[in-house]
């Protein structure tokens, strides 16, 4: 029976139950499953290449050389109370939601190193490729390089992490002498120009 | 692994030129096969006779699209980062009616002049001049002209799920069903036709 039917036909009718299928699918873009190559992800763990130091970052955002893309994963209050100047604030129930992408590198803080690695795993769990987490998170960026002590506000005297603060404030002296310009250049975007 | 391979920087620029070539040497190749290096065979689309373009063109959206879909839904492609030409719908509707002028007129699409030069055609060989002077001239004057009307139109990355609020697969389900139609109503056409001319 099948036999008799043209090859045309037969991939006309399989395009058309993929089509089929494809409405059930549902979108390519929003799948919430994920898979992990867990050899990968031990190695990346153990070696600790995952973790970023406060002061490596502050001194590539000093030098310009910053290609992260930073991510607070506190609330919103949190966030707009004091963050590193440049990040951007995706709770970390909304991370699926985010605009992040899969080829970026990412840099995630939170106060709860323990919120910060479950982001992590959780990104690394769906592809993103280069994951990583800021050591202390917010409390540890605020110690090394902002010099404030816990429990202390973030407001209360840091022209670099916070957006609140006085732009021509003096800093207090980071603990490893780290001298912070008032203003960071904005990142520029490189965007190449694609197509056929 | 996951795709797009050299936008996760599994290889570099140099690698990605020769993976260029060979995909290109495989397009052209089977543009060839599939009768494209001839002019004659091109411009019997436009009079009707002969629907391979069209359904060589659709044949090959609804493969890439379905794959597409599927890869994504697989988690083995990034569909947000798959490169998609901006929309700049006013520009693309003029370009898109010069360009089939010059189709029918010339009897071959950019890609399809190349192909026909590889085999040797003098007129394809032609076309290709053409075609290169008016790259020049465009790239020439592209800032100064064609750019600031370009720009009046850009609407930036562009898919039918955004713009018709429906889902992905909805949209390729469509899209398949559209091909479907347009291979029926291509087959009855060129039998009409055939019948016509006595044949």
């Amino acid at each position: 029976m099948i036999g008799k039917i043209s090859l045309n036909k037969k991939l006309a009718a399989l395009a058309i139950l993929l089509g089929l299928i494809g409405i059930l699918a549902g979108s390519p873009n929003e799948s919430s499953a994920g898979k992990i190559d867990t050899n990968q992800l031990a190695l990346e763990i153990a070696n600790q290449s995952n973790i970023i130091k406060p002061t490596d970052l502050a001194k590539s955002m000093i030098d310009g050389s910053n290609t992260f893309r930073m991510v607070d994963l506190r609330n919103e209050s949190d966030f707009t109370a004091g963050n590193i100047e440049g990040s951007e604030n995706f709770p970390v129930a909304q991370i699926n939601k985010s605009d992040l992408r899969r080829n970026e590198k990412i840099l995630l803080y939170s106060n709860s190193e323990i919120e910060t690695a479950q982001a992590w795993m959780l990104l690394k769990s769906k592809n993103y490729k280069s994951v990583y987490m800021l050591k202390g998170g917010w409390t540890g960026w605020q110690r090394e390089v902002l010099g404030i002590a816990e429990g202390q506000t973030a407001a209360s005297g840091s022209l670099f992490g916070s957006k609140t603060a006085d732009e021509t404030a003096v800093a207090p002296a980071p603990s490893d002498g780290i001298k912070l310009p008032p203003s960071m250049p904005a990142k520029s975007g490189k965007k190449k120009k694609e197509g056929c | 692994m996951i795709a797009p391979l050299f936008k996760f920087g599994y290889f570099g620029d140099e690698f990605s030129l020769i993976i260029a070539v060979l995909i290109g040497i495989g397009f052209g190749f089977f543009l060839e096969r599939a009768g494209f290096g001839s002019s004659t065979k091109l411009a019997a689309q436009f009079y009707f006779y002969d629907m391979t373009v069209l359904k060589v063109m659709f044949t090959a959206i609804v493969t890439a699209m379905v794959g597409l879909l599927y890869f994504g839904w697989l988690g083995i492609l990034d569909l947000t980062l798959v490169s998609v030409n901006q929309t700049y719908l006013v520009s693309q509707i003029v370009g898109g009616l010069i360009l089939g002028v010059g189709f029918v007129i010339g009897g071959y699409c950019p890609g399809t002049s190349v192909v026909a030069c590889a085999t040797g055609k003098k007129d394809a060989m032609v076309f290709v001049l053409g075609v290169l002077f008016g790259i020049f001239v465009f790239g020439e004057l592209y800032s100064y002209i064609f750019e600031p009307i370009m720009d009046l139109s850009a609407m930036g990355r562009v898919l039918l799920p955004d713009v018709l609020h429906l889902s992905y697969g909805l949209v390729v389900f469509l899209v398949v069903v559209m091909a479907i139609g347009a291979f029926i109503l291509a087959e009855y056409v060129e039998k009409k036709l055939v019948l016509k001319k006595g044949k």
